[in-house]
């Protein structure tokens, strides 16, 4: 009786999980945020930029979905060493972007990511297209550090155009330096809203904070 | 009860509870039409989380609890999305996908017969509005840049562009698509014309040197086209420090608008004073000149663009007479000028975009000669509507009209007794148009296009039919071929003793073909262009024009190569370029078909910019070469037989910059000193020998050399003016 009373119970709560999943949305985001953590190349990070695609294309309220697809589609154009075909990917992030920015206005994590798009049209074609383009993505990340001063995303992508502006220039890295380490101490004092809010970077800066001999 | 019975009756359940909802398993495979498998192609069913990316290969799988009709989608960058209904569940759905490249979406096939492109985000341009600024030779002057690419002919007593043996009020500039007049800044006689717009407003320049759209007319041989730039991004204000003279630019910005302003004075005369020059200058030409532009976001998808400019320039010099150089001749110039330019675009619907636009100009020129006066006066106004859409398929549409209202005066009279001459005239133009893309396969696009124009001046109706294919031949190269009808309305000094005379004429047949690598580019264009109906006359006694009619005729044809390689060798940029130009007119009042004096036959240039890291420095040369050109020297029994010498000249300039936001800029024309001779002119009258005196056009100085301090002042100091340079 008592088994009998067990299987019920248990296929009662089988059937409840399936088709009732708590929060699919949720789910389904997390997995995504997983899967481009561990991204370490363009085809992973396609991968991950499709996923949140699709999850944006049903979720048409939420500003994660297509700010996530257009942070994948723009580093895709990080990893990437070859320069065709990087406008139209960032041409597509920017798409994603500005969707999100519509469902939210004023959003230090969005404003982040589009300083982050202008800034990689600049190594496709420094001379002509620095002056306009860092003037963009400065402009872009000041707004975004202006608006959430402990966004470490902000200063960790400001640190990078500062640090890429000094060595075309031939001058003084400290500044960037500096920058980079307010960053890497934001990282460790943040707490992320939720398991879903933007959390990248952290590791990125480490590297950075290497590369640059800061 | 142990634990494993817990988890094997779990499992049980699940095996239960499942089919309920119907599993379905979706595979397949994503190519392209080579069978290419497409890596990355985002595949799923629509309102669903269910979906996957392809791998490596192309496959793709993914399961589903979705029942009913559902539509499956796959998207992939470049492509045309692909739909398709599934019913589930099913079992397993296979599906082979082959994806369509978006028509658009092909860079490949653009028109390029004729066309160099500059813009910021064209991916296929040759050239971009840094490379115009930044060329040694060009002093920042649109036109000096253009001169150093195939088509053009170097006239250095001119300055203008003189585009396959037309001359230079063949070429035509649009600002915003909208028509500017008097586009060259006045100049001494046989001394270069700067244009008036500083290259700094534009964001993308298309120099077309013939075939160009249904969408632009009243230009024989070429069409300038100049997009200006949209919204500043940040506020900034500018200071120039320059051996000419100085300016002032700021710019504000707001969430939606911009507002940029200008204002420059320069002043030759110190200049002329410190380097010896061949002019007797009694004021060395001084300008005072202001822009304003302003921009504003009118909706997601709206734009209006208003720009002005206000100009005002004197000069005036000594000129010795030919027959005897004691005797000087004054001649003097006092410009004002204005030009007005608005432009609104909006999105209508889903997939139709107006455009509409109105522009001004008045110029207001007075001349002096010795005690003649000549007051010359001129007013357009050019309004014009353009609609245009993307129609389904791979076909795009635009028409629209254009209207022009232009009179011009001019008056002639002595200072002592006010008795003169007056012209006037006033022509009114309209103008329809419609042309369309249409791709008759991924690789091959035809554009079709057709104007109609009336003037009410000569009440002509003419038809102008234009048309272009272009074939993609490979993934880096294409073919083009180009023909059109092209007509202007003939020049005011003959308007003004003539109303009647009829349109000049060219029909321009194009032959390109293009090779465009990563940071390489190969282009060879062949060209043949037949004028008509160009302006005849005879001169009487008083070397006036009479008889004037439209009988004159002629043609001009060759080949123009262009090379041009940023990747060889690092931080070195330079482009080569050589036309051959084979031409003869009977036009004006030549008694045969020559060779006109503006058209040399070989023209040669080569442009090297060299940017050192180690110095903080970007270095230009730029060497310039054009054969021979004819001169009608009255000595000689025979027509236009004078032949000048060879045309050479290297020129180098040095941008240094000093810090993040100061420039330091040099540069030089002539460095070697080597002569140059761009003709010879002759005296009205033989002398007591029964020859006509004669004298060498030579530019006022053998070197133009200038310098200058560019600084900039932004929020952040990382702005500086190097794209202005």
């Amino acid at each position: 009786m008592k088994f009998i009373h067990l299987f019920t119970t248990l296929c009662l709560l089988v059937f409840l999980t399936a088709a009732t999943l708590p929060n699919q949305y949720e789910a389904a985001m997390a997995s995504a945020i997983e899967k481009l953590n561990q991204a370490r190349s363009p085809e992973d990070m396609q991968q991950a930029a499709n996923t949140f695609e699709r999850i944006g294309k049903k979720e048409t309220d939420k500003w994660l979905p297509p700010y996530y697809a257009a942070y994948a589609q723009v580093m895709m154009t990080a990893m990437s060493q070859e320069n065709a075909g990087k406008d139209d990917l960032l041409d597509a992030a920017l798409a994603n972007l500005n969707k999100a920015k519509k469902l939210s206005e004023n959003n230090s994590e969005i404003l982040a990511v589009e300083g982050f798009i202008h800034m990689m049209r600049i190594p496709i074609d420094p001379a002509s297209r620095g002056p306009q383009y860092s003037g963009m993505a400065m402009g872009a990340l000041q707004k975004a550090a202006a608006l959430t001063p402990d966004n470490p995303r902000a200063q960790l992508l400001l640190a990078d155009m500062q640090y890429g502006m000094a060595q075309f220039f031939g001058s003084d890295t400290s500044e960037a330096c500096k920058t980079l380490q307010k960053a890497i101490d934001l990282f460790e004092a943040e707490q992320p809203a939720d398991k879903l809010a933007p959390a990248w970077g952290k590791e990125w800066a480490m590297q950075s904070k290497q590369q640059k001999g800061c | 009860m142990r634990s494993s019975t817990v988890i094997s009756l779990f499992l049980l359940c699940s095996l239960l509870v499942r089919p309920a909802f119907g599993q379905s398993r979706i595979i397949g495979q994503v190519v392209d039409k080579q069978q290419t498998p497409i890596i990355g192609a985002n595949v799923y069913l629509e309102d669903t989380y269910d979906g996957a990316s392809t791998d490596l290969e192309g496959n793709f799988f993914f399961n589903t609890q979705e029942t009913g009709t559902k539509e499956l989608v796959v998207t992939y960058l470049g492509y045309s999305e692909f739909r398709r209904s599934i019913q589930l569940p099913d079992d397993t759905v296979r599906l082979e996908i082959t994806l369509r490249e978006d028509a658009f979406e092909l860079e490949s096939v653009v028109i390029t017969a004729g066309a160099f492109e500059a813009g910021d985000e064209s991916k296929r341009e040759i050239l971009k509005p840094l490379d115009i600024v930044t060329t040694a030779g060009a002093t920042a002057d649109i036109a000096g840049a253009l001169n150093t690419l195939p088509g053009t002919t170097t006239v250095g007593e001119s300055g203008r562009l003189f585009v396959r043996g037309g001359e230079g009020y063949e070429t035509k500039t649009f600002i915003d698509g909208m028509q500017v007049m008097n586009f060259y800044s006045p100049a001494a006689p046989n001394t270069p014309s700067r244009s008036r717009f500083m290259p700094f407003m534009f964001s993308g320049t298309s120099f077309s040197t013939g075939g160009y759209s249904a969408e632009y007319g009243q230009a024989l041989s070429s069409a300038l086209i100049l997009q200006s730039k949209f919204l500043a991004t940040q506020e900034r204000t500018d200071i120039s420090l320059m051996s000419v003279g100085l300016d002032v630019s700021t710019s504000q910005v707001w969430d939606a608008a911009s507002l940029s302003g200008k204002v420059q004075y320069t002043d030759l005369d110190p200049y002329m004073g410190l380097i010896q020059q061949d002019l007797e200058w009694i004021d060395a030409p001084t300008a005072w000149e202001g822009s304003v532009a302003y921009r504003k976001k009118i909706s997601e998808t709206g734009v209006l663009k208003l720009f002005g400019n206000f100009n005002r320039s004197d000069l005036s010099l000594d000129r010795p007479q030919i027959a005897d150089p004691s005797v000087k001749d004054r001649f003097g110039i006092n410009n004002r000028y204005g030009y007005l330019n608005a432009m609104v675009q909006e999105v209508i619907g889903q997939d139709w975009t107006l455009k509409g636009g109105l522009s001004y100009t008045e110029n207001q020129e007075d001349l002096t000669f010795n005690e003649m006066d000549i007051d010359q006066k001129e007013r357009g106004l050019h309004s014009k509507l353009v609609l245009s859409r993307q129609l389904s398929g791979s076909a795009a549409l635009k028409f629209g009209g254009e209207f022009f209202n232009r009179s011009f005066s001019q008056q002639l009279f002595p200072t002592t007794d006010n008795s003169g001459q007056y012209h006037a005239f006033t022509e009114n133009l309209g103008a329809v148009f419609a042309e369309s893309d249409i791709y008759l396969t991924n690789s091959l696009l035809a554009r079709v296009g057709l104007r109609s124009e009336y003037t009410a001046l000569s009440q002509d109706f003419h038809l102008a039919p234009r048309l272009s294919l272009a074939l993609k031949t490979s993934q880096n190269s294409q073919l083009s071929a180009a023909f059109g009808h092209f007509r202007q309305t003939m020049q005011n000094e003959w308007l003004t003793r003539n109303t009647d005379l009829d349109q000049e004429q060219a029909e321009h047949y194009i032959l390109n073909y293009q090779i465009t690598g990563k940071d390489r580019t190969f282009r060879i264009e062949l060209y043949h262009k037949q004028y008509r109906d160009l302006i005849k006359f005879t001169s009487d006694e008083y070397d006036q024009p009479v008889n004037l009619s439209n009988e004159g005729a002629g043609y001009a044809r060759g080949i123009d190569l262009f090379w041009r390689d940023n990747k060889t060798f690092r931080n070195v940029d330079y482009w080569v370029s050589y036309s051959f130009l084979d031409t003869e007119r009977d036009y004006r009042d030549y008694p045969l078909a020559v060779r006109p004096h503006f058209a040399a036959k070989h023209n040669f240039s080569v442009v090297y910019k060299h940017f050192i890291p180690a110095i903080k420095s970007q270095v230009g040369l730029t060497y310039s070469f054009a054969g021979s050109r004819p001169y009608q020297d009255p000595n000689r029994e025979q027509f236009m037989s004078g032949r000048t010498p060879a045309y050479q000249d290297l020129s180098a300039n040095i941008s240094y910059l000093f810090r993040q936001n100061i420039i330091l800029h040099i540069s030089a024309s002539n460095v070697l000193g080597q002569e140059q001779i761009f003709g010879y002119e002759f005296a009205g009258q033989p002398n007591e020998n029964g020859m006509y005196p004669g004298r060498a056009i030579r530019p006022p100085a053998p070197r133009f050399l200038f310098a200058g301090v560019f600084i900039t002042f932004s929020s952040d100091a990382v702005l500086n003016q190097l794209p202005n340079l």
